[in-house]
């Protein structure tokens, strides 16, 4: 994904920081005074909601997390685990170094641009799902925002997204019931097919064409 | 139209012509060179039109060509208009040389995702202010019971790390014993009160010189009838410069931060344990007049509440509660005004004055809707009593 060019990795190797698989990076409510880059190996982004601990995201190389902590220090939002099977290793930058570390390594400042760019982008695509009221809406229009994030995609086709109906329920901030009935509903119509690990979507035009007809209509009434 | 200009392109536009629509996709970044252009784009939450001129020297269309997304404004020129035109490249380049510009735009950007994370914890209801030492200690059980316990014993480990005076010490401790001793099943007493003293800074400041605070006639609250009726939650969230609204090109370091990105600095200074550097910043939103009807007139306001609570942080008790008292008066209407009442009963309270304590908070709790003040203001009647 978004690594640095090999020298400037090797320029920041006093900042690496390794953990065993299963091992907490960081944990949600702990002051968060660090963010991250990952160099190799699998982070879990998690949280502890309605006593059980739900997977939010999963983070690769050259992906940065705990970036909030570059201005403040509030308190983690989640909680950072290291994936197995192999050790993880993490660039580790304090926030009070921060001016330090951008000075030397304009490389990296540059990338955290261009990050902070796509997770305000994503950030505000979520609120978009959000807002929607009905869970079946809020269902097409995460499939909406998969097929937009496909560069690659035709969308006047059928396509096949990489997706999970946890993954759906997480974006679309709702419980997994009414995701999952959500979906069923979907698949019933012909509009979808379910697979374990994909998403099968016939016409994705017409779901956009729906939800953002809704989305005027939201703000006309 | 264009012509290059060493390495980078300029580009003229006549007054009224759109420089790129909302929708496109595209990956040059501009930096105005003269003239005005303006961007507009629909809320999110609420479909109405946001504007936001552009002045020479500002970059714009940064995110989207960055992200690879998209653009989510329309843009277009007020006047006639030179623009340069950078490629990815060159504002890379650009950026590589200049590290002051790159931590202004991660400034600003930082401050725009936290105001979208906090309007989605809106809409999902997760508005809840939490403690986080009663939260990480919760987290450290969860792990317990689940039989987790490397990762309990880290989160009992980092309570104790921040928290060595703190309600739930006690029992962290007693689970990193049980923990490292193999002994998994000990009933812990009941879980401790998780109550929150905002106002610890000021206790410890020493208190003698206050006894004759608001001895005056003054001894109700302000204005309190007022707002007894009528108290609509006008709460619109925060989400309104969402554009490349970072300023001031390669040269400007400090200025021409937004009133938003203002309070959010400010904010976080305060969050981070800083209030004396909070101080000037919300001093100086709140002394600039012509933000009290603009766009900005929401931080005007919230920056008024947040005046008071950094002075309170600063055990100015005294400013503290003419700013509170102020608030009141000045935005009766406002979700906020209960806040300040609350706080004016805390101001009291630490003074020693329990009856006007007592009324404040009393006002403060009876008003809707029942939130986490309406549930402080109570604890803190309980107390006084």
């Amino acid at each position: 994904m978004l690594l640095l060019e090999k020298n400037a990795m090797e320029k920041l190797d006093k900042f690496s920081v390794d953990y065993a698989p299963g091992e907490i990076i960081f944990c949600e409510y702990e002051p968060g005074n660090e963010f991250y880059f990952v160099k190799k190996g699998r982070v879990s982004i998690v949280k502890i909601i309605n006593n059980r601990e739900k997977t939010l995201d999963v983070l690769e190389e050259g992906d940065v997390f705990g970036e909030m902590a570059i201005l403040e220090a509030e308190p983690r939002s989640a909680s950072a685990v290291a994936m197995g099977p192999e050790t993880v290793s993490l660039l580790k930058f304090h926030r009070d170094n921060f001016d330090a570390i951008l000075q030397g390594n304009p490389q990296l400042a540059y990338r955290l641009l261009v990050i902070f760019s796509k997770r305000i982008y994503d950030a505000k695509r979520r609120l978009m799902i959000l807002l929607l009221n009905e869970p079946q809406l809020r269902v097409m229009d995460v499939l909406n925002m998969l097929a937009e994030a496909e560069q690659k995609f035709d969308l006047d086709s059928p396509i096949i997204l990489k997706t999970n109906p946890n993954e759906i329920c997480n974006w679309a901030g709702l419980p997994m019931e009414d995701t999952q009935k959500a979906l069923t509903q979907l698949a019933n119509l012909g509009k979808i097919e379910i697979q374990a690990d994909s998403v099968f979507v016939k016409n994705i035009r017409d779901f956009q064409r729906l939800v953002n007809s809704r989305r005027k209509q939201m703000f006309t009434r | 139209m264009s012509s290059g200009v060493g390495k980078v392109t300029t580009r003229s536009y006549k007054s009224g012509s759109v420089v790129y629509f909302e929708g496109d996709k595209s990956e040059y970044i501009y930096i105005l060179k003269a003239g005005k252009v303006l961007l507009t784009y629909l809320k999110p939450e609420t479909g109405e039109e946001v504007k936001e001129h552009i002045k020479p020297g500002e970059f714009f269309g940064v995110k989207s060509a960055l992200g690879r997304y998209p653009r989510e404004e329309t843009a277009q020129t007020l006047t006639d208009v030179v623009v340069l035109v950078l490629t990815l490249g060159d504002f890379e380049s650009i950026v590589l040389g200049n590290i002051a510009v790159v931590k202004k735009m991660l400034s600003v950007f930082s401050n725009q995702l936290r105001r979208i994370g906090k309007a989605q914890r809106e809409v999902l209801g997760e508005t809840n202010v939490v403690n986080p030492e009663a939260e990480l200690f919760k987290i450290g059980e969860y792990y317990f019971r689940t039989q987790k316990y490397s990762q309990a014993l880290y989160a009992f480990k980092k309570y104790m790390g921040y928290y060595p005076d703190g309600l739930n010490a006690q029992n962290s401790m007693q689970r990193i014993k049980d923990i490292q001793s193999g002994n998994f099943s000990n009933e812990l007493p009941p879980p401790s009160d998780d109550f929150q003293d905002s106002s610890s800074a000021a206790n410890d400041s020493g208190f003698g010189g206050f006894s004759d605070f608001g001895t005056d006639s003054n001894d109700s609250p302000p204005d309190m009838t007022d707002f007894d009726s009528g108290f609509s939650v006008s709460h619109a969230t925060e989400l309104s410069s969402e554009m490349d609204d970072f300023l001031g090109g390669t040269s400007s370091a400090g200025g021409g931060l937004s009133p938003e990105d203002k309070i959010e600095n400010a904010r976080s200074l305060f969050a981070s344990g800083d209030p004396r550097s909070a101080e000037p910043i919300l001093k100086e939103i709140i002394e600039d007049a012509s933000l009290e009807h603009g766009a900005s007139a929401k931080t005007f306001e919230e920056a008024h509440i947040e005046y008071g609570k950094v002075l309170m942080k600063l055990g100015r008790l005294q400013d503290s509660l003419t700013a509170f008292s102020n608030f009141v008066k000045k935005f009766p209407q406002s979700k906020s005004a209960k806040a300040a009442l609350y706080n004016s009963g805390l101001i009291f309270m630490q003074a020693g004055q329990k009856q006007k304590a007592a009324a404040y908070l009393q006002k403060a709790a009876s008003m809707p809707p029942a939130d986490d003040i309406t549930f402080d203001a109570k604890r803190r009647l309980t107390q006084l009593q």
